[in-house]
């Protein structure tokens, strides 16, 4: 299946890949089911760094490479995103569209995570 | 730095057409060549197709084993196949017939459709290396089984299945033997009289001939007789009717002409690509080879690799085609049948790579895949999750 531009430009070149230890981490799916992404969340002075690891497809990948580019920068209190964000954003067709809402489960479990700190 | 050409490496999806075979399907086209109908006998053009059809159907029996009587054109292979199991089935109000959980879904969806007619069919698993026990074929045959469908070659894993065996104790138990050959032709010597094949199902696309064009052939000594799919003029004996492409046959006949010249030399240098390759792929960590190494046609290289997810990997490669045995088009993957009747886990399976290396492929393509697939698997795997 082709992927939008959007997609195989973050796919091929993401920049929000988490290198180090972060604060908090939410997963979400498993690499038996297909797809796992982590988010990893910390905060500076109430602002928020995200950063993730991803096991799948390239719509995977982007959605959650897309996603910390949302959430990086913005107030910590800031988890009222929606998969449709993700989706527009990344022209996701309705076979990839679980992969935004992957995204957005981790980022759930994420803030949870970073809550409990 | 320039960027490199890109490398085509899915032969066994097809293959480029030879340019001595685009040369003789171009003389085949136009008012000044051989464009006319071989069915029409009033005038010379017709008369001159005809001749070029039969000097191709003699091509091709050169290269299968079978009598120029017994080749019946077809648009492919999907077609040759679909012919050989509905045909024999007319045949007979029901029956049982044996095939293979790793055959193509050109005949594993005929077989579907001939279960819902009343067939009763056993597809036979394969062991590790992807190969039939001729015992448990042996023992699967009983009084009603009318036909064995075995592919020669797999698709996916190059695997080769020892056609000539189990035409014996096919041909000793007077039992029908269909062999699906489009993976083969071409590439490994074919007599479907000495391997004892009753049907025969060849194509042109996998062996630098051009796609829609194919043949079944019909064993005649003794006579087989199978039904018709398609009617409308009864040519090729009744069994398939529709005015034969003489650019398409031409084209057959001419990469079977070729194959026939350069068989002897290019499989050893194709199947040197392909080893130089896995060897170099052994240098990453957890890749697994699917299949038999020993019992491979030679362009075929199937791996799996650990802790990367399939349609990634594809999309990763910059450098080479190459196919991918999964794709993520739901919530959940469906991945390959051949590799899951290996015995490989879906977890495995989700990352094959079908490497198909052909007639013009170098041997520097190996160490721009090699460089390609490694530097995708390094890049994936620092992505991926611990």
């Amino acid at each position: 299946m082709a992927h939008s531009k959007q997609v195989l430009q973050r796919f091929n070149c993401p920049q929000h890949v988490q290198v180090d230890q972060a604060e908090a981490v939410g997963t979400a799916g498993s690499r038996l089911a297909g797809s796992q992404i982590e988010i990893h969340l910390s905060r500076r002075d109430k602002v928020l760094q995200a950063g993730f690891k991803a096991y799948g497809c390239p719509a995977t990948i982007a959605s959650a490479d897309y996603l910390c580019e949302l959430l990086k920068g913005a107030n910590a209190k800031f988890d009222e995103l929606e998969r449709h964000a993700i989706i527009r954003a990344l022209e996701l067709p309705a076979a990839r569209q679980h992969c935004a809402a992957l995204a957005i489960e981790a980022m759930r479990n994420a803030f949870e995570a970073l809550d409990k700190k | 730095m320039a960027e490199l050409a890109p490398v085509y490496l899915d032969n066994a999806a097809t293959t480029p057409v030879d340019p001595q075979v685009a040369a003789a399907m171009g003389a085949c086209l136009t008012l000044d060549g051989n464009f006319a109908n071989p069915a029409s006998h009033t005038h010379h053009w017709g008369l001159a197709a005809a001749d070029t059809v039969e000097q191709a159907r003699s091509e091709v029996s050169q290269l299968t084993g079978a009598a120029i009587e017994e080749i019946v054109f077809t648009s492919g292979a999907t077609e040759a196949n679909n012919l050989a199991l509905l045909g024999v089935a007319q045949r007979y109000e029901t029956g049982h017939m044996i095939s293979v959980a790793t055959e193509h879904k050109a005949v594993l969806d005929p077989l579907v459709a001939l279960r819902k007619q009343g067939w009763r069919i056993d597809l036979l698993p394969v062991d590790a290396d992807g190969r039939v026990n001729l015992q448990q074929l042996e023992d699967t045959i009983c009084d009603d089984t009318k036909l064995i469908s075995v592919m020669h070659v797999n698709n996916e894993i190059g695997v080769v299945q020892d056609v000539a065996a189990i035409g014996a104790l096919a041909r000793e138990r007077g039992v029908l033997l269909h062999v699906d050959a489009a993976q083969s032709i071409g590439k490994l010597p074919l007599d479907m009289h000495a391997q004892q094949i009753d049907l025969l199902s060849v194509c042109a696309h996998k062996f630098h001939g051009p796609k829609g064009i194919g043949a079944l052939c019909v064993r005649r000594r003794p006579p087989l007789r199978i039904g018709a799919l398609m009617f409308g003029g009864g040519h090729e004996r009744g069994l398939r009717s529709g005015t034969l492409p003489t650019h398409q046959l031409v084209g057959f006949g001419e990469a079977c002409r070729l194959a026939r010249a350069t068989m002897a030399t290019d499989m050893p240098r194709i199947a040197a690509m392909r080893d130089a390759l896995w060897s170099e792929l052994q240098q990453l960590s957890g890749v697994l080879l699917n299949g038999s190494l020993e019992h491979r046609v030679a362009g075929n290289l199937n791996i799996c690799v650990d802790g990367v997810e399939g349609e990634s990997l594809v999309t990763a490669l910059r450098q080479i085609g190459v196919s991918s045995g999964s794709a993520c088009t739901s919530a959940s993957l469906e991945p390959s049948h051949v590799l899951r009747a290996l015995g490989r886990s879906a977890e495995q399976s989700q990352a094959s790579l079908r490497i198909s290396f052909g007639r013009f492929n170098s041997e520097s393509d190996v160490s721009v895949a090699a460089a390609d697939i490694s530097q995708a698997v390094r890049r994936l795997r620092a992505m991926a999750p611990a």
